[in-house]
């Protein structure tokens, strides 16, 4: 999410005309993150780098959304054989989530998403994905006014069929990426949503899925999602 | 002979709401006049749920509604597909029509 952040940073004072400089970090290991997840936009990449799963990669349309879908599971399950079997769990993140944030969270940013594989201390691979659009809280509230509260608004969100779409058929993206989660392949995984001022964490282990939410630090514009799955031994 | 819709020209994975609606309205304009739609899912690995909702779901819903002329099947479609239009089919308590 860290990624996420700064190239959302960089790209909007950018979008606003300002000059944004860059330097890229001196520590080996960060310069290689900085570049393997394209943190500077303009700056020249490295594809060397197996974790990054897909670097931060700005997407505006639903064909951008589906290859982002598409390349993480291929990447997963074909390339990185150790966390293979948490492909179509990715798959399904990525595919619904991207999907939400260009349903409700036009911008003329677009939004964004990466996708990193983590090795240590566990196995895991963490998704983010953010725009800068409405926000969770705001969307719910066109159907559901009466949650005032932004961390419960997004802890509603959550549930089965709750959307601020006013369709009966939506609103079911949330619970679809929690289910295709469990699989033998998962240990535990956890989402953190920020938006607006709200913050609601979900932690799953062992099928129970527990829903906390908590007082945001700071408002947030749009929504912020990480979403860590970490691969059983 | 059915109409035939090869799911797999577009790809092994099928993902969002859009996309999906995209595919729908191309799937009823060129099977006007059809009895039968056979949605073909030969070669393709993964489908979201919204995908599944939008394109089988919806056009399910359209058929048994008399919205549109035809009945719908699936075939040759994956377990791990399988399970998510039977999610979205229930959802909207549809059903596709069985092939023999």
């Amino acid at each position: 999410m860290f990624a996420v952040r700064l190239r959302v940073f960089v790209e909007w004072h950018r979008h606003e005309e300002r000059v944004v400089e860059i330097v890229p970090p001196d520590h080996p290991d960060a310069r290689q993150v900085f570049l393997a997840m394209q943190i500077d936009p303009v700056a020249s990449s490295i594809d060397d780098d197996e974790d990054a799963i897909l670097p931060v990669t700005r997407f505006d349309d639903d064909t951008m959304a589906e290859d982002a879908a598409r390349r993480s599971k291929e990447i997963l399950e074909y390339q990185l054989t150790d966390i293979s079997g948490l492909g179509e769990a990715v798959f399904a993140a990525v595919a619904e989530l991207c999907d939400n944030a260009l349903d409700h969270g036009r911008n003329a940013l677009g939004a964004y998403v990466a996708i990193r594989r983590v090795t240590a201390p566990r196995r895991q691979v963490s998704v983010a994905i953010s725009d800068l659009g409405q926000g969770i809280p705001e969307h719910i509230r066109q159907r559901y006014p009466e949650w005032s509260d932004d961390g419960y608004a997004i802890a509603h969100a959550l549930e089965p069929h709750v959307t601020g779409t006013g369709n009966p058929h939506r609103g079911i993206g949330f619970s679809d990426v929690f289910e295709a989660a469990l699989t033998k392949s998962l240990h535990a995984a956890r989402m953190d949503i920020h938006s607006a001022n709200g913050f609601c964490r979900v932690q799953v282990v062992q099928e129970q899925r527990k829903i906390e939410v908590f007082p945001a630090a700071r408002f947030r514009r749009g929504a912020w999602i990480a979403y860590d799955l970490v691969a059983a031994e | 002979m059915p109409y035939s819709y090869a799911l797999a020209q577009h790809g092994t994975t099928l993902a969002t709401r859009p996309f999906a609606e995209r595919l729908r309205k191309e799937v009823v304009w060129e099977a006007d006049g059809q009895k039968l739609v056979e949605l073909d899912f030969s070669g393709v690995l993964s489908a979201s749920h919204s995908f599944a909702d939008e394109f089988v779901a919806q056009m399910a819903e359209e058929s048994q509604e008399g919205e549109i002329g035809f009945r719908v099947a699936v075939t040759n479609v994956s377990p791990n597909v399988e399970a998510r239009i039977t999610k979205a089919l229930d959802l909207r308590a549809v059903r596709l029509f069985e092939l023999a």
